[in-house]
């Protein structure tokens, strides 16, 4: 099943649109859009890039967000696509290292990210093929790489992605399909071959 | 399990934001957002106080509301403007009229123990690197023009652990951690001044003292002071209190020259430290807060982590002109205060190299109890506490 971020949901207080167009006229309201998203935008940083640029892109997340809140679009209520869409283009520029770490992880077993203690971790990361998998991404396009990586660790549905990205809903099913046929291929090139299909409630988006 | 419960399985347990990261970054957006405020029209000139109160109040409301809306929600309406900070702070104030005053009678002491830490600037004099603690250098800054070449500064984290009398007598210990360079760049000019002998973790200084106790303010004179707010207020602005400097601990601009302290900065710092260490007794406890909550231009920062971790409520006075925030965290409920930060909001202003949002002091109070013997316990070790 797929999960939700039914964390940020927060029906008894306004909703972020409404919070973000008080901001205009009350700009210290805007704090209520961090507290309510940071930690959602540092984690998803947090594994793309790893945790000392994750803390630096996240601030500045929040600070590109307030500049633009008069932006925003106030038919959205909830700013999390807006967000991550902010935090994905600062990543842009650190694409490179980021494929870089990736690769390294597929080469050496360890992942770059995790602490240099948590050798355990790293272990049982070589024991489930994760190495595998981070060749895998590190082979995708950067396109593809930020489709894939908003539905899976930013949890956005395909309309969200669509806002968050500012591209048609249509380039994302079909992105996202070949980013998913493409990750299959390179970890199970027989399966992939068989025109294996993704699931149901996937497809349904 | 197919690829992309994989991916999702990827990294997924990578540990989560650091508190004081997070506080940095909302310090940041904070002080973006401060800018917006100084950058408004002022449209009804000598009411604007009066309008931007308002519309502080109103945007601290919904903040509040979101973080903390136990703490919003008080009894009974108040006339006239009031913010969400002063809410919150009257709030503390009527916790900390019902606490039991921790007076030592005679014979007793009031042991405390925190955690802090604080600056050591280094300096070029006479051709060669020396370096000096925050704490007292800004008592020389006036006088040594060549200290304003500072290559390097640390943040040293300590252990302070003190016993005092009723009238002031008492021992005090500090055993300091291992030092952190404020930033990579702090670091690197370290190196560049040939890497002088950085202050020693594990140094313990103590020292006895008699009458002279925080600054001459203990018990038998706390019990003295004015506990209406308003002739609070006054004896704090017309007395030599410390803390009154401490906002702004390296006590400097950029352009070497301090400047005078503003009103409501030093009364605000003053009040840290009168609530700091518990000493004081319950009635001037809620005076305090009470003072604070009719301080302009304190602001709500909702619930936040003190320097060691503990959630408590904050609150916060920006000194524009030193570029620096003094944030107090105290539990809504018992009124005690868990700690101090102070936080560089404008590197240029503050003359502190290091990036807005940076922590560049703290102190996090742990224990308060009254004891009957001036025996402070063994040293437990150099204790190393959370930095930037």
């Amino acid at each position: 099943m797929r999960r939700r971020a039914i964390e940020s949901r927060e029906p008894n207080l306004t909703s972020d649109a409404t919070t973000i167009v008080d901001s205009l006229e009350n700009p210290a309201s805007f704090a209520v859009v961090f507290d309510r998203h940071f930690d959602a935008i540092h984690a998803y940083l947090r594994r793309r890039v790893g945790s000392d640029l994750a803390d630096e892109f996240a601030a500045q997340t929040f600070l590109v967000a307030f500049d633009r809140r008069a932006r925003y679009d106030r038919d959205q209520p909830d700013a999390r696509p807006w967000l991550f869409g902010i935090a994905t283009n600062l990543l842009r520029r650190h694409r490179r290292q980021e494929i870089r770490q990736l690769r390294a992880y597929a080469r050496t077993g360890v992942d770059p990210l995790l602490d240099p203690f948590e050798g355990a971790e790293a272990r049982l990361d070589a024991a489930n093929r994760r190495p595998e998998l981070a060749d895998a991404l590190g082979r995708l396009g950067s396109a593809e790489l930020d489709i894939l990586l908003l539905y899976a660790w930013a949890d956005l549905s395909y309309a969200e992605i669509a806002q968050a990205l500012d591209i048609p809903l249509g380039t994302v099913r079909s992105r996202l399909a070949r980013a998913r046929r493409r990750v299959r291929e390179l970890l199970e090139p027989e399966r992939a071959t068989t025109g294996c299909q993704p699931p149901l409630e996937d497809r349904g988006q | 399990m197919d690829e992309i419960e994989q991916i999702r399985d990827l990294r997924a347990n990578l540990p989560s934001a650091r508190a004081d990261k997070r506080n940095a970054a909302r310090a940041a957006l904070l002080e973006r957002i401060e800018g917006i405020n100084d950058r408004a029209p002022r449209l009804d000139g000598p009411r604007l106080p009066v309008r931007r109160a308002g519309l502080l109040a109103t945007a601290l409301g919904a903040l509040g509301a979101a973080i903390a809306v136990s703490i919003l929600l008080l009894g009974g309406s108040e006339t006239g403007v009031q913010s969400a900070a002063a809410k919150v702070l009257n709030q503390a104030a009527a916790a900390a009229a019902s606490q039991s005053p921790q007076t030592p009678g005679q014979g007793q002491y009031l042991f405390t123990r925190s955690k802090e830490a604080h600056l050591v600037i280094s300096f070029r004099e006479a051709g060669k690197v020396a370096a000096r603690d925050s704490r007292i250098f800004k008592r020389i800054w006036h006088t040594h023009g060549a200290m304003r070449q500072h290559p390097w500064w640390v943040l040293v984290p300590e252990e302070r652990e003190m016993l005092l009398g009723p009238h002031g007598s008492g021992r005090l210990r500090e055993v300091s951690g291992a030092p952190r360079f404020l930033s990579a760049r702090q670091r690197a000019a370290w190196v560049a001044a040939g890497s002088p002998p950085l202050p020693r973790a594990g140094k313990v200084t103590a020292k006895r003292f008699d009458k002279h106790g925080l600054g001459g303010l203990f018990f038998s004179r706390l019990a003295q002071l004015p506990t209406r707010p308003r002739l609070l207020r006054r004896w704090i602005e017309t007395h030599d209190v410390p803390g009154k400097g401490d906002l702004g601990a390296a006590g400097m601009t950029s352009t070497g020259l301090a400047r005078k302290q503003p009103g409501h900065a030093s009364t605000f710092g003053a009040i840290g430290f009168l609530l700091g260490e518990s000493f004081a007794p319950a009635k001037l406890r809620a005076a305090l807060y009470r003072v604070a909550s009719e301080l302009p231009g304190v602001q709500l920062l909702g619930r936040v982590s003190d320097p060691i971790g503990r959630m408590g409520v904050g609150v916060a006075y920006t000194d524009r002109a030193r570029g620096v925030r003094l944030e107090l965290i105290f539990d809504p409920k018992t009124s005690a205060l868990l700690g101090e930060r102070d936080v560089v909001t404008s590197p240029r202003r503050s003359g502190i190299a290091a990036p807005a949002g940076t922590v560049f002091g703290y102190t996090a109070h742990v224990a308060s109890r009254v004891v009957g013997s001036d025996a402070l316990p063994p040293v437990a070790g150099a204790s190393e506490g959370p930095g930037s």
